[in-house]
């Protein structure tokens, strides 16, 4: 060791030692860098730029040990074999060349090792080729002891700094060079301690040896060759930088273009926030850069968060505001290394739309009202949840008495502007946790909540109809409506949900048909009567298709001869449960339901087909009902009758009441003038009930007059009924129209009748209504009489 | 002597019975808060009149442009502390008949309050209306202790 020592303080030029190690840093800088932009480089340039930084490699380690050689001073003349210095410059470059092209992209420590040592061996061969080359005019001794521990310890520091160099920790990587320079260092310096050079002047320096005078200037111009090279490699250094620092600054004019928050995080912290997310959190420019995520979102674990799922969260502002976010993670190389993005999406505009959307959903656009969809919903949750708080509550079902009208004359501009005052009304008759809701038109629902009985939802109905009845002033006009209300009350009237709103509803049906601004609770009665109603017009429905009805016929006889000369036709339904149901029961409800239609034509038809077989004098008359009389063509269907019977028009007399001509009179009386047209007679029937309005019988010319029963049922011993009786055959004849006296009983009232000049006689005293075969057999027997 | 934004005045008298429960002193302490609300409401509304209450009916005058008394009227429709609202008068008017101050309020002593309970009951709702717009007008006219135009108006 202490040769070694010596040999550098002693035998070699301080100067030139120090320009040996300035020509290696500046050397391997240039290498390094050259390297690096070839890494960065792509196809040609990078082979080009790669072979550069290897063949600069090889010479740095070349002109290293060159300079190195000159400083040394033996003492004695000194030259270099050409040769072998060349030689050992090819070395040098294959060496490395080779070292470098292995060492590509090998990651196992054992191969990485091998290298440093083909590494380790190549300088050394540069080095000891490089000694073989320089001569000297004496004798040149080795110390074997020293070579042999120099070249492997040498060869060691190589592989360890190979394996090094190719590590993923930073500090370890940092130790590479040194290592490097440290194995060059002990291979030269205790190469060259372990030389003795013996000055022998009987050896002479061979003739083609190249003094160091020469080869200086040689070792030189590399050097500054590689000199150029390390500044063309800090340019391309410095261009790249400035290249990533654009590259950044761009990124980042990208980034805070984006709408969306984002921020790049080391781990979990901040490095860098686009505008977007400054703007969000409230926080200023930069002050985002450091601040750990978990200030940001609380409770937001990004490490653990898969990678593109979105997910919610809260982002803390600056001023403490929370606003709802949706994070999406995901891992980028940026600027060469990994890091994590957070894209952070604002959820506020999104959230208040949905929002509004579900206001629009649930609510009356008009009175801000819960609507129909939102009320059922309320009263479907009260009523499941009834099971738990047990407490009673109502729904309350109101319309508007006069909406119709309002709406109607004064507009509906007008009409919009009384159902939102309506809205506020109604809120103000309720308690704090009642809910009112518009169902659509005029219609508003009530929920009472907590109703301790029945008083309190007869307060709460007697407290809208009180608000209700109250004028509204609208632009100046005053405008009164008033409110029924019907309600039903859980759970006595029912706790399913669309029960005890059909029930409300039914009280609600009952209230209105009581009158105006009345309040009903539901009650079984008319959920009954409506069932049975409902039932009936679904069973005459039935009836009509499949024809369970039947006529029967009532004979009506000639006051003076006693020979029947008509009859009139009479429905019986046969109903498969109920047996025979009376007219009276469901003549009204046909009408209601407009089935009056079909049935009354049935009933024409037959009437008229049945009567074309029986004796031409016997006439049959038929009822008509004033819905019949709503149909234009009535006078169509009565003649279409008549051609399919087979029956003659002077044999059919229509009968119809006062109320047929009570309605739109016009119409009527042209389609009767229309029937009498075709040959048909009309009948006024039940004639003395009713208005009586004699001008009927002046505005139509009827045939027939039918005295009403009611007026029969007293003769002949109450005088003012035969008076009545009198006076009205007096006036029909008068008026050249046969009179008919109904509900005929008694031999007395048969005998009153004629006497009095009436013309025809109906009742039981003649016969009951008989079906068709009966009636028949009745013909024909007081035919033979 | 008619301002000129006078021609959009409104007037709308009703009468009212009182549904406050309680005795004659928790009444009057429930009229007197209300009276209260309904000055600063009228106030800012710019709606004038007054208001009688005979400790059985209310009689109140409103008088304002349509919109201002309209909204003042919806306000009272939606108060549960009276019930069998009637109107007695409505309509425009060519000037104020209670002065251009703020809603006053006016207690009738005990001959007029009678009458004026009277004319809810027995009187047809027509007379009662002018009788009580003549009688509260010359009230606000003459002050509170008028008692004898009272009389006058009720027999005319």
């Amino acid at each position: 060791m202490r040769s070694v020592y010596t040999c550098l303080t002693q035998a070699h030029d301080h100067g030139l030692i120090l320009l040996a190690a300035g020509v290696c840093i500046v050397g391997v800088y240039g290498s390094f860098s050259v390297a690096t932009h070839a890494a960065r480089s792509e196809g040609r340039a990078a082979a080009v730029w790669a072979c550069a930084s290897i063949i600069a490699s090889g010479c740095t380690a070349w002109a290293t040990h060159m300079i190195g050689l000159l400083a040394f001073q033996p003492g004695m003349p000194a030259a270099f074999d050409p040769y072998l210095t060349t030689l050992s410059l090819m070395v040098a470059i294959a060496g490395i060349g080779i070292s470098v092209a292995l060492a590509i992209g090998q990651r196992s420590r054992a191969y990485r090792f091998l290298i440093g040592i083909l590494l380790g061996a190549s300088v050394a061969a540069l080095h000891y080729l490089g000694e073989a080359s320089y001569v000297v005019a004496g004798t040149v001794a080795w110390d074997p002891h020293l070579l042999a521990l120099s070249i492997p310890t040498s060869l060691l520091v190589f592989g360890t700094a190979m394996v090094v160099t190719g590590e993923r920790r930073r500090d370890l990587r940092r130790a590479g060079a040194p290592l490097l320079i440290a194995a060059i260092a002990i291979l030269h310096f205790c190469g060259m301690a372990a030389m003795t050079l013996t000055f022998d002047p009987a050896r002479l320096l061979p003739p083609e040896a190249v003094p160091p005078e020469l080869m200086a200037p040689v070792v030189a111009g590399v050097s500054l060759g590689l000199l150029a090279l390390a500044l063309v490699g800090l340019r391309l250094t410095l261009n790249f930088r400035a290249q990533v620092r654009r590259d950044q600054e761009r990124l980042r004019e990208l980034a805070s273009l984006a709408v969306e928050g984002l921020a790049v995080c080391d781990g979990m912290v901040i490095t860098t926030a686009n505008r977007s997310l400054e703007r969000l959190s409230g926080l200023g420019a930069g002050a985002l850069n450091g601040r750990h995520l978990s200030e940001l979102f609380p409770g937001l674990d990004v490490t653990t968060m898969p990678e593109r799922e979105e997910r919610e969260a809260e982002l803390i502002g600056a001023d403490g505001q929370r606003v709802p976010v949706r994070v999406l993670r995901s891992d980028v190389r940026l600027g060469g290394k990994p890091q994590t993005v957070l894209a952070v999406r604002d959820q506020r505009e999104r959230l208040q739309t949905e929002s509004r959307m579900r206001l629009l959903a649930f609510s009356d656009a008009l009175t801000n009202l819960p609507n129909r969809t939102r009320f059922h919903e309320l009263v479907a949750q009260h009523a499941a949840s009834y099971h738990e708080h047990g407490r009673a509550f109502a729904i309350l079902m109101l319309d508007l008495d006069r909406f119709k009208l309002v709406n109607d004359t004064l507009g509906h501009g007008l009409g919009d502007t009384l159902l939102r005052k309506t809205a506020e009304r109604l809120k103000s008759a309720l308690g704090a946790h009642d809910i009112v809701a518009r169902l659509g038109g005029d219609e508003f629902a009530v929920l009472q909540v907590d109703v301790a009985g029945s008083e309190a939802t007869h307060a709460l109905a007697t407290r809208i109809i009180d608000l209700m009845g109250r004028p509204f002033l609208i632009d100046g006009m005053l405008v009164n409506v008033g409110a029924s209300v019907g309600a039903a009350l859980a759970p006595m009237d029912g706790i399913d949900p669309d029960q005890l709103l059909r029930n409300a509803d039914l009280a609600l049906y009952k209230a209105k048909a009581d009158g105006k601004g009345t309040f009903r609770r539901f009650e079984p009665a008319l959920d009954a009567r409506m069932q049975a109603r409902r039932g009936l017009e679904a069973d005459l429905r039935r009836a009509i298709a499949v024809q369970e009805f039947e006529l029967y016929y009532q004979p009506l006889v000639d006051a003076r001869t006693g020979r029947i000369n008509a009859a009139e036709a009479l429905v019986r339904w046969h109903h498969p449960d109920r047996g025979l149901v009376s007219p009276a029961d469901f003549i009204p409800l046909a009408e209601e339901t407009g089935l009056i239609g079909p049935l009354g034509q049935w009933v024409l038809r037959t009437a008229c087909a049945q009567a074309a077989r029986w004796p031409t004098h016997i006439r049959v008359a038929v009822n008509l009902s004033p819905a019949q009389f709503r149909d234009v063509r009535l006078a169509d269907t009565v003649k279409a009758a008549l051609s399919a019977g087979g029956l003659s028009a002077d044999r059919l007399e229509l009968e119809i009441t006062e109320g047929v001509l009570l309605s739109d009179e016009e119409r009527t009386l042209a389609t009767l003038t229309r029937l009498r047209a075709a040959g048909v007679s009309i009948s006024m029937d039940d004639f003395g009930t009713g208005y009586s309005s004699l001008s009927y019988l002046r505005r139509f010319p009827f045939d027939k007059i039918k005295v009403d029963q009611s007026f029969v049922r007293q003769l002949p011993s109450d005088p003012e009924s035969a008076a009545i009786v009198r006076a009205i055959i007096t006036m029909g004849t008068c008026l050249g129209m046969s009179i008919t006296v109904e509900g005929v009983e008694t031999a007395e009232q048969f005998a009153f009748t004629t006497a009095e000049g009436c013309d025809q006689v109906q009742g039981y005293h003649v016969s009951r209504p008989l079906p068709l075969g009966e009636f028949l057999s009745f013909v024909d027997a007081r035919e033979a009489a | 002597m008619t301002p000129p934004d006078d021609t959009d005045l409104f007037r709308l008298v009703y009468r009212s019975r009182s549904t406050i429960a309680g005795d004659a002193e928790a009444v009057q302490q429930t009229i007197d808060a209300a009276v209260a609300t309904s000055q600063r409401r009228n106030v800012q509304a710019g709606v004038t009149g007054t208001l009688m209450f005979t400790g059985l009916f209310f009689v109140q005058a409103l008088e304002g442009s349509p919109a201002a008394v309209e909204a003042i009227f919806d306000r009272i429709c939606c108060d549960l502390r009276h019930t069998s609202l009637e109107v007695i008068e409505c309509g425009p008017v060519l000037e104020p008949g209670f002065g251009n101050g703020a809603m006053t309020y006016l207690v009738p002593d005990a001959v007029a309050g009678a009458l004026l309970d009277r004319m809810g009951v027995e009187v047809e709702l027509a007379d009662a209306a002018a009788a009580a717009m003549r009688l509260m007008a010359a009230l606000v006219r003459t002050g509170p202790r008028a008692i004898e135009p009272v009389q006058n108006v009720v027999a005319e």
